[in-house]
């Protein structure tokens, strides 16, 4: 074997080193790049389950604080009946227990 | 045509392509199978994080409306509270009018007379506030009931009106005072004023 057979060889191998290396590199980036885009995931999935709560707390207190207010407002006109029907009838409660303090029931 | 060397370097060179070739494919592999296994796992803690927090808001808005129905509740009952106690305390004006009425004196005679009843024995006295015993000496003057003839208590009492019939020895006392008598129907008729005030309505 010559010496330029040697040199072609051995310049072969050393490009056969680079071509491996660069493949490495390569893979390595991939792996980085894998990494950077797992975390932006993460993220991204994070972020959108907070938004996706907090709108979720809007809509379900929304909707709790309307019922309290429509069960309060109820109540109060309620409330506001009792006393206007109750009125008529003032008057024979206050006999019945005038009655039975002075002894005349 | 290629000579020996010439293959060999082209084996070498393909040899290392191939290598490189496997090395790129398998690290790409592994960079998509992380990233997937990363997003199904945070899509996983997506869902959990979604569940628990409709399920806390749940109790939360239950809790919401629970405090609101108690309210509500408490609401309707201070006003029915009101409306009773407004009653007790519009009957009180009008029986603190009435004892000043002269038909006042035939209920105080009245209420002397159960007194002594239920009393029971001969050495009682009556005690009443200055006004009632003025009635009551008036009463006992134009000859009323036997009853009211035993001693009426020189000792005056601060109430609205109506009779304390008492033994000498004080281990017998009757109260038959207006006073006694409001409180305990207040504790008596406070159902029945209810039924009176709210039976036939529509709330």
């Amino acid at each position: 074997m010559s010496v330029e057979d040697l040199r072609a060889i051995r310049e072969a191998e050393l490009q056969a080193q680079r071509i491996v290396q660069e493949a490495i590199k390569g893979g390595e980036a991939a792996k980085e790049s894998a990494k950077r885009q797992a975390v932006a995931i993460v993220e991204e999935w994070r972020a959108r389950a907070a938004r996706d709560v907090q709108e979720l707390r809007s809509v379900i207190f929304g909707e709790a604080h309307r019922e309290a207010d429509r069960v309060l407002a109820e109540s109060e006109d309620k409330a506001r009946k009792l006393g206007e029907e109750a009125v008529s009838r003032r008057a024979q409660a206050i006999e019945r227990v005038v009655k039975e303090v002075l002894g005349l029931s | 045509m290629q000579t020996g060397v010439q293959r060999l370097v082209g084996e070498i060179l393909r040899s290392a392509r191939e290598e490189a070739d496997g090395i790129v494919e398998r690290a790409m592999s592994e960079a998509q199978g992380s990233v997937e296994a990363s997003r199904r796992e945070a899509e996983s803690e997506y869902k959990d994080v979604l569940e628990r927090a409709r399920a806390n808001l749940e109790l939360e808005r239950q809790r919401v409306i629970s405090e609101a129905v108690l309210r509500s509740q408490s609401l309707l009952l201070d006003a029915k509270e009101k409306l009773i106690n407004s009653v007790f305390e519009e009957s009180l004006v009008r029986i603190r009018s009435f004892t000043s009425s002269p038909e006042y004196a035939e209920v105080l005679e009245r209420l002397a007379g159960e007194a002594l009843r239920v009393a029971g024995s001969s050495d009682v006295e009556l005690l009443v506030n200055e006004p009632d015993a003025k009635k009551l000496s008036r009463l006992l003057s134009k000859g009323a009931g036997e009853a009211l003839s035993r001693g009426l208590s020189s000792t005056r009492m601060n109430v609205i009106g109506g009779v304390v019939a008492r033994s000498s020895s004080g281990k017998i006392e009757v109260d038959n005072t207006i006073d006694g008598r409001f409180s305990r129907a207040k504790d008596a008729l406070r159902t029945e004023v209810s039924r009176i005030l709210f039976s036939g309505g529509s709330v």
